[in-house]
Parts: C-alpha cells; structure tokens; sequence
C-alpha cells in the first residue's frame, strides 16, 4: 500500500523509473536471446514430437504472458476502479499492447505447431484455442476503446470495466483443457532439458514486459503534460 | 545448422515471428517514448519563452 501511495505521484515514478525501464528491456532481451539459442541449438530432438517441440519455447512463454499481462491489466483497472490511483490506469493502457502482442504471437506459433501435429492449422470445435482467441478480441477492444472516448476519464473508466469483466476468461482459458474434452492437450510434464530454455525465455519475455509497460507508461506520462502545456498555453492566448 | 527435417519450415517461422513480434514491440515503445519526449521538451521550451516574454 505504502508503495502504491509513493508512486501515485508521476513525478516520482518519472524518476524512479527511468533505469528499471531500460535496465529490464535490457534483460529481456537478453533472456530472449539466450532461450532462442538453447531452442534452437542445444536442446535435442523430443522423443514423441520430435523437431516440432522446439515451438514450444516460443509459444508456451507467450501463452503465459498473455495471461499474466491480462491479470495484471485486471489488477491494475481494480486498483483505479476502487481507489482512483493515478497511475493504475496509465499502467493497464501501457501493458496492452505487449499484452496483445504476446497473445498473438500465442496462437499463430500454436497454429504453426498444430499444423505438423495435429494435422490442423485451426479447431473452432476446442475451447483452449477459441477462448485464448477471445482474450485477443478482448485486448484488442481493450486499446481500442481508449480512442473511442471523448475524454481520457471516460476512457479509462470503460476500459477498466472492460477489462475487469473480461477477467472472467482467464479461468476459462486455463480450466478450458479440463472441464472440455478438447484438441489442446492438458499440461504435460518436461524434462529439465525442455524445462530451462522454457523458464529463460519465459523471464525473458516477463523482463520485456516490465521494461517496455515501464516505458509506455514514461510516454503516456510526457504526453499528458505537454498536452496540459499546450492546452494552458492555447488558453492564455 | 537448421536443418531439423520435415519441421524446419515451421520452426524456424515460429522463431521469425516470435523475433519480429518482439523486436516490432520494442521499436514501437522506442520510437514512442523518443516522440513524447520531443513534444514535452517543445511544450516546456514554449512555455519557458511566454513566460519570459511575460516578465519583459
């Protein structure tokens, strides 16, 4: 809480942030760098899948993010939504478009992987796949919506009640392997080998998220004091 | 070296994607922050000058 109070002033998350935002961006790239390396170079072959599993580093981190971001963004509406926080708003509407990205890179990586596994590029009959669909759609409404407002309070109000009732497919979503007898296989246990390339590139893409939310929060922040410039200039003219 | 058989198309799109995805985030945010921070400099540098032409 004390923490939240200390950074609701936007001078002092501008200069508290600035390090953390490229430092981390930094260090995703980097674990990025270093899991794609391990995905393509050092891990062997899968014993059932073969070369196909090599997907997986990409693709099961981006399905992880997508939800994570998505959870975050959900905190983050609550936390405006209840108490009025400067900056829980500003930091929904800059994880977004990662959140969007990430979501995605998921499904079309999944698809690729599908095609050679299952035969299938596509299976609107499964609900993993059509509700990690839906998460997309909703992300997308999510950005959309702030351009859609006449002023940025209503913007952010809508998008925060958005954004919280679309919470309610993130359960789905994970449940959705379990409570329907799908395509998409329940989660399967790895062998260390598959364990780590998976984990570096899964932190990679965490550290990307934080430094590049870090960043487009920074942005929306300058933004939305040269707008007050120019408008309390215009008016003094 | 990349060549892993019948599923080298679809490994090696998948980490395309996957980098381009990435990298396409990253520029953006980039490029982002460079033109906020653009427009509060000339926003400030603007107001610093009617304020002086105010005292004069």
């Amino acid at each position: 809480m004390a923490v939240m109070s200390f950074f609701a002033n936007p001078h002092r998350f501008m200069a508290a942030s600035k390090w953390p935002a490229w430092g981390f961006t930094a260090l995703g790239v980097l674990l990025v760098a270093v899991g794609v390396y391990f995905g393509l170079f050092v891990v062997p072959e899968d014993f059932q899948q073969g070369d196909a599993a090599r997907i997986m580093f990409v693709h099961v981190p981006a399905m992880w993010l997508s939800l994570f971001v998505y959870a975050f963004m959900a905190g983050a509406s609550l936390v405006s939504f209840v108490w009025r926080h400067a900056l829980a708003d500003v930091a929904a509407k800059s994880a977004a478009p990662f959140g969007a990205a990430v979501t995605a890179l998921g499904l079309v990586t999944g698809s690729i992987w599908g095609y050679p596994t299952w035969g299938t590029w596509w299976e609107w009959g499964d609900a993993r796949l059509v509700s990690v669909l839906v998460l997309f759609f909703i992300y997308l409404g999510y950005i959309a919506i702030w351009s859609a407002m006449d002023t940025p309070q209503k913007a952010a109000r809508a998008a925060a009640i958005l954004c919280l009732i679309g919470a309610v497919n993130l359960p789905i979503i994970h449940f959705s392997v379990e409570w329907f007898s799908t395509l998409h296989q329940v989660q399967m246990k790895a062998a260390d080998e598959f364990k780590y390339p998976m984990y570096i590139v899964a932190l990679g893409y965490l550290a990307l998220f934080g430094g590049l939310t870090l960043l487009n929060m920074r942005a929306e922040i300058m933004n939305t004091r040269a707008e007050m410039l120019i408008q309390r200039r215009q008016a003094a003219d | 070296m990349l060549d892993y058989g019948k599923y080298t198309p679809y490994v090696l799109t998948s980490y395309g994607i996957a980098i381009a995805v990435l990298l396409g985030v990253l520029v953006w945010s980039v490029l982002r922050v460079a033109a906020s921070r653009r427009k509060l400099d000339a926003a400030e540098a603007a107001e610093s000058k009617s304020e002086e032409d105010a005292d004069a």
